[in-house]
């Protein structure tokens, strides 16, 4: 049931890691047009800066639970790597402890600035005038996501424990090691073909 | 200093329990606020809010996502090969070829874990294949990976300048010619290895006729477009540099698309791995902001260079205690941690010694490659030590690295009685900072 959920949310976090990566994209693109057009034409798009920085924002926070699921905030592990399995496993569950206050943390004075943004109507200082309560709302929605992510991985490492199933909160909440790390940059730039090195031309062996 | 101290052994404590370095650097800022502070309950949203939307940051993601197309799209294997081809006379052969590569593909790419694995993935069959010395093959690509954050883009630097506000523009400049430098003194101490020990070198291949070497020339051409964008566009003032990260993204998206590599399953990798690693540097970016707003309210910074002043040591002096420290702390820590977790107090301290922020910037991004490459705990040794399929020991590459460690020293030395190599080029380009 766990599990399930955690997988569910897993798939949740992927998708919208693609999405904040192609808004990312068609973000450039918006702005390379903006450019051109300021230098040719003299036509300047307004609040593209104010807009970025709420796209920017917006698909940090959702990342967040992606980065998460895929292990990629970052731990110092030269102690770990000498700590036997028991010790390493109480390790992980203390960082993902620790990671969860931060979220609800985050959460918590985040809803703080939502609620007064509500209150005040309050509008950002710039020409468009937004009212800050949609962009804020949904940074807050991903911190949110972090937030619930982090507590679920809690509960499954806590489960997996009590099990005594130390693989699994390693595959939960380990330190990937660098092998695993870089192996996808490697396998991919093997995949391209560069099995056997440089290919010298003809003649240059 | 007590409080820096104290802010020191309980980061290294924290980190050392292996929790997430956002979670550490948050808890300090966290316990600071509640002792002294206690401004976090009203400000904490609003600080966190501001710093997650700042449009300086926002060039953080199309940088990374510049360097993950370039590497998916295979333009970067040809551009090793291309370069290989004209650099395997010089003593110390294919060596020269993985710091040269490794500084090309800098200038299109802000991770030097990437640099290092990509070119590492390329070189390393290559050059055991004609009997190079492994060590200080691994060595040389280690390194060489480091000039990723040196030469720009760099996203280290943005994130150095978000925090200073110093200006990116400036920096990017600032780290051309040391970053050049830096790969020279490399190479020159290839040679010097190679010339006293010509057993380190591998089997030379034939000279290529001079016409096969410029046919493959062209190879070189994206990095140089896409440098070309990012600079050239922050210089004539068409773009800020978040824009200029935007044009480079797009421009790298036609030149994927010109090697009929692109496509949709290409870039949805391309989009995670970016959102993965943006994602993970901002969350220690908000617990950063966060400790410094209170380290700052707390005054720390000021005491720090108040005791400092007090010590009457002359600047240069000064800078390489700061250095030694950053040496040693670099062997433990990872390399941005490292820097957003000092650079809201010694950035100030260095101000206060009469150095320049921009020149400062670079000197911390040097710091940074440092501990980047120095054990137990540097990043690019262990991703070389993953690319050896072979196996062999972490100890070839610790060893492996140390002529390049050395090189290193010689460049912060060299920045800091010449500083005029980092800031002559912001100074010619942009004029004189104020």
């Amino acid at each position: 049931m766990l599990k399930k959920t955690s997988q569910a949310l897993s798939t949740v976090s992927d998708t919208l890691a693609v999405l904040s990566g192609w808004a990312i994209i068609i973000f450039s693109m918006i702005v390379s047009l903006e450019v051109m057009l300021r230098k040719f034409a003299g036509v300047s798009i307004q609040g593209l800066d104010e807009y970025g920085g709420y796209v920017f924002g917006i698909t940090a926070a959702f990342g967040f639970s992606y980065a998460l699921f895929t292990r990629a905030h970052i731990r110092v592990d030269i102690v770990l790597r000498f700590v036997p399995r028991p010790g390493r496993a109480l390790l992980h569950l203390l960082s993902i402890v620790a990671l969860t206050g931060f979220a609800f943390t985050m959460v918590h004075s985040g809803t703080g600035l939502v609620f007064s943004s509500w209150d005040l109507s309050a509008r950002a200082v710039s020409p468009l005038q937004t009212p800050l309560i949609f962009p804020q709302g949904l940074w807050l929605l991903g911190l949110c996501l972090f937030a619930t992510a982090s507590l679920l991985l809690t509960t499954r490492s806590i489960a997996a424990l009590l099990r005594n199933d130390l693989a699994e909160v390693e595959e939960i909440i380990g330190v990937p090691s660098v092998e695993e790390e870089a192996k996808e940059e490697i396998e991919a730039a093997r995949a391209r073909g560069m099995k056997s090195g440089i290919e010298l031309p003809e003649g240059g062996r | 200093m007590i409080g820096f101290a104290i802010l020191i052994a309980a980061f290294l404590g924290l980190m050392l329990l292996s929790i997430h370095v956002a979670t550490a650097i948050f808890l300090v800022g966290w316990v600071g606020d509640a002792t002294g502070a206690g401004i976090l309950g009203q400000m904490g949203g609003s600080i966190n809010w501001s710093t997650m939307t700042d449009y300086v940051l926002v060039a953080i993601p199309l940088f990374i996502m510049v360097g993950e197309v370039l590497v998916r799209s295979g333009l970067t294997d040809k551009m090793y090969t291309a370069l290989a081809l004209w650099m395997n006379r010089l003593p110390g052969g294919l060596l020269h070829t993985n710091v040269a590569a490794c500084t090309l593909f800098s200038a299109t790419s802000g991770s030097s874990v990437a640099t290092a694995a990509t070119i590492g993935t390329v070189a390393l069959p290559s050059l055991r294949e004609r009997g190079y010395s492994e060590r200080l093959t691994v060595g040389s690509i280690a390194a060489g990976g480091t000039l990723g954050i040196l030469i720009p883009p760099s996203i280290n630097m943005i994130i150095y300048a978000a925090m200073t506000d110093a200006s990116i523009g400036r920096l990017f400049a600032a780290g051309v010619v040391p970053g050049i430098v830096l790969a020279l003194i490399m190479s020159g101490i290839i040679v010097v290895i190679a010339l006293a020990k010509p057993s380190v070198e591998g089997r030379r291949d034939r000279n290529i006729p001079l016409m096969e070497k410029v046919r493959q020339l062209p190879h070189l051409l994206p990095v140089f477009l896409i440098f070309g964008i990012i600079i050239g566009s922050i210089y004539t003032g068409m773009a800020t540099p978040t824009e200029s990260g935007a044009l480079a993204l797009v421009a790298s998206l036609i030149l994927a698309a010109t090697t009929g590599r692109l496509s949709l399953s290409m870039l949805n990798d391309a989009a995670r791995a970016t959102v993965r690693t943006t994602s993970m540097v901002v969350l220690i970016l908000v617990a950063a902001f966060t400790l410094n707003f209170v380290l700052g309210f707390l005054g720390i910074p000021q005491e720090l260079s108040a005791w400092v002043r007090d010590l009457g040591l002359s600047s240069h002096a000064m800078i390489w205690v700061i250095a030694i420290f950053y040496l040693v702390l670099g062997c433990f820590l990872e390399a941005v941690s490292m820097m957003v977790i000092t650079i809201g107090i010694v950035g100030p301290l260095a101000v206060s010694l009469g150095y320049d922020l921009v020149w400062f910037g670079i000197f911390m991004t040097l710091m940074m490659e440092l501990a980047l490459i120095t054990p137990p705990n540097g990043l690019n040794l262990y991703v070389v030590q993953s690319i050896r399929d072979r196996g062999g020991s972490i100890m070839d590459v610790f060893i492996g690295v140390v002529p390049f460690v050395i090189a290193m020293m010689l460049m912060v030395a060299l920045l800091i009685y010449f500083p005029q190599i980092a800031l002559w080029l912001p100074d010619t380009l942009f004029g004189p900072s104020t």
